[in-house]
């Protein structure tokens, strides 16, 4: 068997597990991506029709990524992207190409590169705070 | 012929219900005039004191819920360099680490702050120098910038 069957195979699996076995990825499916302190969103993307456009921080190199579904479900995965990709971890220790997960879910993933991260609120009163004379931090 | 049982007692139901609003009301604490609630990013005060284990679980939480989520922890402190007149002027109520996840929108809006609690008297000083005892992060508060 050649490696790239192994690696067609490997997706599959993934896939399978990601979106569940024999269901097409449905419309307005969201793909959300965190940096790995969960403290920050670094991506967002809906599914519309066969289409997800994900716009991901350019500072984004691990995550953790979430596949909300319409029904409610929730699927959480590892992930680290690349300067030409985005990989997702599988359970085998080794990643996957995003864009193939989808494609055989019949999704063409599209990535916008955008400035910052999405929704973190920034705090209020940090302009409050100075070094407290003869000490520093 | 319906039975005339549930008339007769609404007028003493609604009393009753009345009663126990007016003594509801009288229980909610008032909220002080003097007292402020400040945000600072969890950066500036040496960064979120949960583990990335803790955070994740409480933010897969929220999105299976579709829901608001959090984490609060309380942060020991020590107000430096006050005099006794100036500690009786500014009274920490609280000073806490919180991480909260609202999964109500999308994307998820992640707060990642403390929160400080302060009741001041009439007459508080300009600034009060707070010393996180966790890590020794230590800053001075203007307190006088700060509004109602």
């Amino acid at each position: 068997m050649g490696a790239m069957t192994l690696k067609a195979i490997a997706t599959l699996l993934l896939s399978l597990v990601i979106m569940g076995a024999a269901q097409s990825l449905s419309d307005g499916t969201e793909l959300l991506l965190t940096d790995l302190s969960s403290e920050l969103i670094v991506g967002y993307g809906t599914v519309e029709g066969d289409k997800l456009l994900l716009n991901l921080s350019h500072d984004t190199e691990g995550f953790y990524l979430y596949f909300l579904l319409p029904d409610g479900n929730v699927s959480a995965h590892q992930g680290r992207a690349l300067e030409d990709r985005i990989e997702v971890a599988n359970d085998a220790g080794g990643f996957l190409s995003l864009s193939e997960v989808l494609a055989d879910r019949g999704v063409n993933l599209t990535v916008e590169r955008v400035n910052g991260d999405l929704s973190t609120q920034p705090a209020q009163n940090d302009d409050l705070l100075e070094q407290p004379s003869g000490d520093s931090n | 012929m319906k039975p005339k049982t549930r008339s007769a007692l609404q007028p003493f139901l609604l009393c009753l219900g009345l009663l126990v609003s007016l003594s509801l009301t009288a229980c909610v604490p008032r909220a002080n005039p003097n007292t402020r609630v400040l945000l600072f990013s969890a950066d500036v005060w040496g960064g979120s004191p949960f583990t990335e284990g803790q955070k994740r679980r409480v933010f897969l939480e929220a999105l299976s819920a579709k829901s608001v989520r959090r984490l609060i922890k309380a942060i020991p402190f020590e107000l430096e360099n006050q005099t006794s007149l100036e500690n009786q002027a500014v009274t920490i109520r609280r000073f806490e680490a919180v991480y909260e996840v609202n999964a109500k929108q999308t994307p998820p809006l992640v707060k990642n702050n403390y929160r400080l609690m302060l009741e001041l008297s009439d007459n508080p000083p300009e600034r009060i120098t707070l010393r996180n005892t966790m890590n020794g992060v230590t800053w001075s508060l203007r307190i006088a910038d700060t509004a109602n």
